[in-house]
């Protein structure tokens, strides 16, 4: 297989990275100072007072068992079966959800499962309406693809990141193959047509010889 | 029936084709998204995964090689002797249907054989520029099966790679994992003796037994298959 | 020349097509046509060539190309019916590169409709891979990918890589770094796992 023919992209893990810089909201069950880290700073912790950091700080913390993290309100259920009916109710567009919805989600899960809980919400519940809308979402770019018959442009809008991903290699490397079809067809009409000139301008010579040396 | 020419190189370069396909190193690393697992991919749909490091290149086919340039050679010859010929004649071979479409067809097939050789020589260095990358030094049992310019390129490869990392003062063959951890929970697979680490000092490596070793190191070791990574 | 070193390229240029000669050929009778039992080839000589020296010649006026038998008119009316299942593979394995670059070539009879015939069949079959249902049985994908030519095969591979890659990344408890050499005996963690989870493939068989 050729590679890097297809403009290359990140893996799913290394997206999943870039979401882990998301904010989100934690209640910490500690007390302290501001933390001045590299890239910014946090805090200052205040025991069972609601406190903004990035998600890998944050399951940082959940790991060593010193906060719990709120889910981000978009994962609330009522939001996530409206969002549901309004992708199943338009064929051709899709909802604008939090670019990194999926990644986020999925640390959520694996990082603070049992919080869910605590803040009222049913985990298998949110678990199964986000797999819902991920799939509903996939069956519309599926259709869209459908209609695909040339190098052309597809709209995507409100498409995350992590669905770019997963069609980016089959979608470029289709719409690469459309391109070639093209290009044969110009190729060859070029081509005709400086033959035919050629031709007009010498037709008394019966082969055209490339000088060799 | 086809004509023969150039059938020597073809078959070289199918055969090339289809052992480095059956052997695949996986999806190419830190690229191709969301292709390529890092957990060792899966290898294509059809090929196989490469299981056993002394595959990941065939032999390089000398015998071949030297009949396709024979090919070369005689088609050359053919070339001139036909030249030769008819300039001795005092006959312009250009003007001549039959002589210049000989000389044309000797002249495709030689620069045919020329395309074949380059691309067959052009596919395995590729092979082992990206072996080096995914999986570490090639293996003793691989390096047996290079010609000796492709031992002289691999060893180059090395160096300017080695120099360019102590001129950069990083390791460009490690870190294409994001870090989650600084420290990795691994099982050793392949007996290691004591190997020193930062952080933690000395280890016994031995066949079955775990320990936490600093990312970068166990990241290598691990690509590298001599420790099997523990998730937690 | 990007092209130059593409091994896909070079072996699409290997397929063979008829050609009869314009033109006699010194000295390479037996070369061009094993069959011909004069030193020169005769004018008017029906060969076989490789698409590269077909190509070539009839550049050059030396030789008039046809259409391979699996591009014949026939077997392509054959096709547009039923697209979606005909082996392309067995036809020819770079059905579509050799077919565009047969597009390129002059005085090739039949091969005005020759584009847009290609790019029909792709089409095509381009639907019927991504008509999917749920993720298919190993078995049912082989058979599947034994049909196509190599052009789709490499979408397809492709896709199906993506779909198992992310899979494996939401199905994922933690990153796990493990080596691109695999170990006969360890056991591949990803088989028979492909039933039980609830996730689309970007293209299915």
């Amino acid at each position: 297989m050729r590679e890097g023919g297809v403009a290359s992209s990140l893996t799913n893990e290394e997206l999943q990275y870039c979401a882990e810089n998301e904010t989100i909201t934690i209640i910490p069950n500690f007390s302290t100072a501001s933390l001045h880290l590299v890239n910014g700073e946090y805090g200052p912790f205040r025991a069972q007072n609601e406190a903004t950091v990035p998600f890998w700080l944050a399951s940082l913390l959940r790991k060593r068992n010193l906060c719990r993290v709120k889910p981000p309100e978009w994962m609330k259920s009522e939001a996530l079966i409206a969002v549901l009916a309004e992708e199943k109710r338009s064929p051709n567009e899709w909802q604008e959800l939090p670019h990194h919805y999926i990644e986020v989600a999925k640390l959520m899960f694996t990082a603070a499962e049992e919080d869910f809980a605590e803040f009222d919400m049913d985990v298998h519940e949110i678990r199964r309406l986000i797999d819902d809308i991920r799939l509903v979402r996939f069956d519309k770019i599926e259709k869209q693809f459908k209609q695909v018959t040339s190098a052309m442009t597809i709209r995507l809008t409100n498409f995350c990141a992590m669905e770019l991903n997963l069609m980016r290699n089959f979608l470029l490397s289709s719409l690469d193959e459309y391109y070639k079809f093209s290009t044969a067809e110009e190729s060859g009409d070029v081509q005709q047509q400086r033959q035919t000139q050629e031709m007009d301008e010498d037709e008394s010579q019966d082969f055209q010889v490339r000088q060799l040396r | 029936m086809a004509t023969d020419f150039a059938r020597t190189a073809t078959n070289l370069l199918k055969e090339l084709k289809t052992h480095l396909e059956a052997n695949d190193l996986g999806g190419s690393l830190g690229s191709v998204g969301g292709g390529s697992g890092y957990s060792g991919g899966d290898g294509g749909v059809l090929g196989g995964l490469l299981r056993d490091p002394g595959q990941a290149l065939p032999q390089f086919k000398e015998e071949e090689v030297r009949r396709c340039l024979q090919e070369v050679a005689e088609h050359y010859e053919s070339l001139v002797s036909i030249l030769d010929a008819f300039r001795d004649q005092g006959v312009a071979w250009e003007g001549r249907p039959e002589v210049a479409s000989s000389v044309l067809i000797h002249h495709q097939a030689l620069l045919r054989n020329k395309r074949l050789l380059m691309a067959y020589q052009n596919m395995r260095l590729e092979r082992v520029k990206a072996f080096r990358w995914k999986c570490g030094r090639l293996p003793r049992s691989t390096q047996e099966k290079l010609s000796s310019p492709e031992k002289d390129f691999v060893k180059r490869y090395e160096k300017m790679l080695a120099k360019y990392q102590k001129q950069a003062g990083v390791d460009l063959t490690v870190g294409f994992y994001p870090p989650s951890e600084n420290m990795l929970k691994v099982r050793v697979v392949e007996d290691l003796g004591t190997m020193e680490f930062d952080y933690i000092g000395e280890a016994d490596l031995q066949v079955g037994t775990v320990h936490l070793l600093p990312h970068e190191d166990a990241e290598r070791l691990i690509i590298e298959g001599k420790l099997e990574h523990l998730a937690n | 020349m990007a092209k130059y070193y593409d091994v896909d390229d070079i072996l699409a240029e290997e397929e063979t097509l008829p050609t009869v000669f314009n033109t006699s050929v010194y000295g390479l009778g037996r070369a061009l046509d094993p069959s011909c039992d004069s030193k020169d080839l005769p004018v008017g000589s029906n060969v076989n060539l490789p698409f590269w020296l077909a190509d070539f010649l009839s550049r050059r006026k030396m030789l008039k190309p046809h259409l391979p038998k699996f591009l014949k008119k026939k077997l392509r009316d054959e096709l547009q019916g039923e697209a979606e299942c005909v082996d392309l593979r067995d036809r020819c394995k770079f059905f579509y590169e050799l077919g565009r670059k047969l597009c390129t070539l002059q005085n090739l009879d039949g091969s005005e409709d020759l584009s847009a015939f290609l790019l029909n069949t792709f089409t095509s079959r381009f639907t019927g891979m991504l008509t999917t249902s749920h993720i298919c049985s190993n078995e049912k994908r082989q058979n599947y990918t034994k049909v196509l030519s190599n052009e789709e095969l490499e979408l397809f591979v492709r896709a199906q890589a993506s779909s198992k890659a992310f899979e494996k990344w939401i199905y994922s408890k933690g990153l796990k770094i493990s080596s691109r050499i695999k170990r006969n005996k360890r056991k591949r963690e990803w088989e028979g796992q492909e039933f039980r989870f609830r996730t689309r493939p970007v293209v299915s068989a």
